[in-house]
């Protein structure tokens, strides 16, 4: 049974290059918008791990991590943000939000499928 | 009206043209950059649509040639089909092997059938030398049986029976001499075709399991060939894979750029907004700053700085 991972970005050409990398690697993935969309999207799903951008409409990043650590069925789920902030107080909120990694766009597919290989959730 | 008066008018004059321009010009230049951002992202998408359906076309031919070579699921492929055509073409030249075998130990049968013949033929012989023997014996007894007279007649009368018996046994010894020579003959024909149809049968098994080595040997070719073929192919997609990796990591420039424009065309709706109002501009510094606060991106904070902004690479994962 293949495991499933949550792409959050709103840039459509991000949410295909990461859902490429992870159909490759025999991911599942869904995909949404931005934070308010995933969350929608997340109700009666199974999801292993969660990318989200940091930068979104409606709802950002940190807030649907946020939101996301709320849900009981998702507060163990690991979080990779994936965003073009590199600034060290953006990193200090994620991490504070429960993300568990933070990566830098641009990134490399085969640097993105290890950090969520070691990751997922069994 | 003096001079001073003249120029403070004509300052006016411009900073109203220079503001009826901004007013005009800005909500032209915020929809160009909005047009391009949604036009670069359209494209950006079909394109990394383009190398998603290529890196699968990739793959399930490679995957093609693989299982054609080394077989699906542990199916085996050419290597396997190649072991199997092997065993069963042997299978044929061991029972070719086993049929000429089996014609040998007949024939060697029919050579051992016409030295019984030949005894068969000495026999009968022997039998007509006792009847010529015996027929001799009986004509001696005939003439004693004669001297003796009347008293010989009973002995006559036997001698005369055995004298008899001894023509027809030389008849029949001749006879079975006759039909030995015939079947030792016909068996000595039957020989010769044997030998004959034997040397035929061994040329065309020998032939034949030399055909059937070429075949092999053809067909063991190809299958090197064309796992070399799939080896090359394996090694091209990977190469392919890894340029398609790189194009990948390049693509993602588009979410940059998105990000950057979106900012210059948010602040110039900001300052249409400022211009059609009736507040005051806010300070160039306060705008500024203001402006600083939207940044998402290292080279835009670089080129506020003044700093060179050169692009992005590809960066590590920090791990909480």
């Amino acid at each position: 049974m293949p495991k499933t991972v949550m792409i959050v970005d709103d840039s459509a050409s991000l949410r295909q290059v990461v859902s490429i990398a992870l159909k490759g690697a025999g991911y599942d993935v869904l995909e949404a918008s931005d934070g308010q969309d995933a969350l929608a999207k997340l109700t009666g799903q199974k999801v292993h791990l969660v990318i989200s951008d940091v930068n979104m409409p409606n709802m950002d990043g940190i807030t649907f991590v946020k939101n996301l650590k709320q849900l009981p069925e998702y507060k163990f789920t690991p979080v990779i943000m994936l965003t073009t902030e590199s600034q060290e107080g953006k990193k200090a909120e994620g991490q504070a939000a429960g993300a568990k990694a933070w990566v830098v766009k641009p990134f490399q597919p085969a640097q993105m499928l290890a950090a969520v290989g070691k990751l997922i959730l069994p | 009206m003096n001079t001073q008066a003249l120029g403070s008018n004509t300052a006016l004059e411009a900073e109203s043209n220079i503001d009826a321009l901004c007013r005009n010009v800005l909500p032209l230049w915020a929809k160009q950059v909005d047009a391009v951002r949604g036009q670069t992202e359209e494209a950006t998408v079909a394109l990394t649509g383009r190398f998603a359906r290529l890196v699968e076309r990739l793959e399930a031919a490679v995957a093609a040639s693989t299982n054609t070579t080394n077989g699906a699921q542990g199916g085996g492929g050419m290597q396997r089909l190649l072991g199997d055509s092997e065993q069963e073409l042997q299978s044929v030249v061991a029972a070719l092997r086993s049929l000429l075998e089996t014609k040998e130990n007949m024939l060697a049968e029919v050579v051992r059938l016409s030295q019984f013949t030949k005894e068969l033929e000495q026999m009968a012989a022997e039998v007509a030398a006792l009847a010529a023997q015996t027929k001799m014996l009986a004509l001696n007894a005939a003439i004693e049986a004669a001297r003796v007279g009347e008293a010989g007649r009973g002995f006559a009368v036997v001698a005369d029976e055995v004298r008899s018996l001894s023509l027809r046994s030389g008849e029949t010894g001749n006879h079975i001499r006759e039909k030995a020579i015939a079947i030792g003959q016909a068996i000595g024909s039957v020989q010769k075709v044997s030998q004959d149809v034997a040397q035929r049968d061994q040329q065309a098994s020998a032939e034949a399991e030399r055909k059937i080595h070429r075949v092999l040997d053809d067909f063991r070719g190809a299958a090197e060939q064309l796992t070399r073929s799939s080896t090359i192919l394996q090694q091209e997609s990977m190469g392919i894979r890894d340029e398609i990796a790189d194009v990948l990591v390049n693509l993602q420039f588009q979410d940059r750029v998105s990000q950057i424009l979106a900012h210059v065309g948010a602040d110039m709706d900001k300052l249409h907004a400022h211009l059609g109002g009736d507040c005051p501009l806010p300070d160039p510094a306060a705008w500024l700053e203001a402006l600083a606060e939207t940044y998402t991106t290292a080279e835009q904070r670089n080129i506020h700085a003044g700093v060179d902004p050169a692009a992005q690479q590809a960066s590590d994962i920090t791990f909480f």
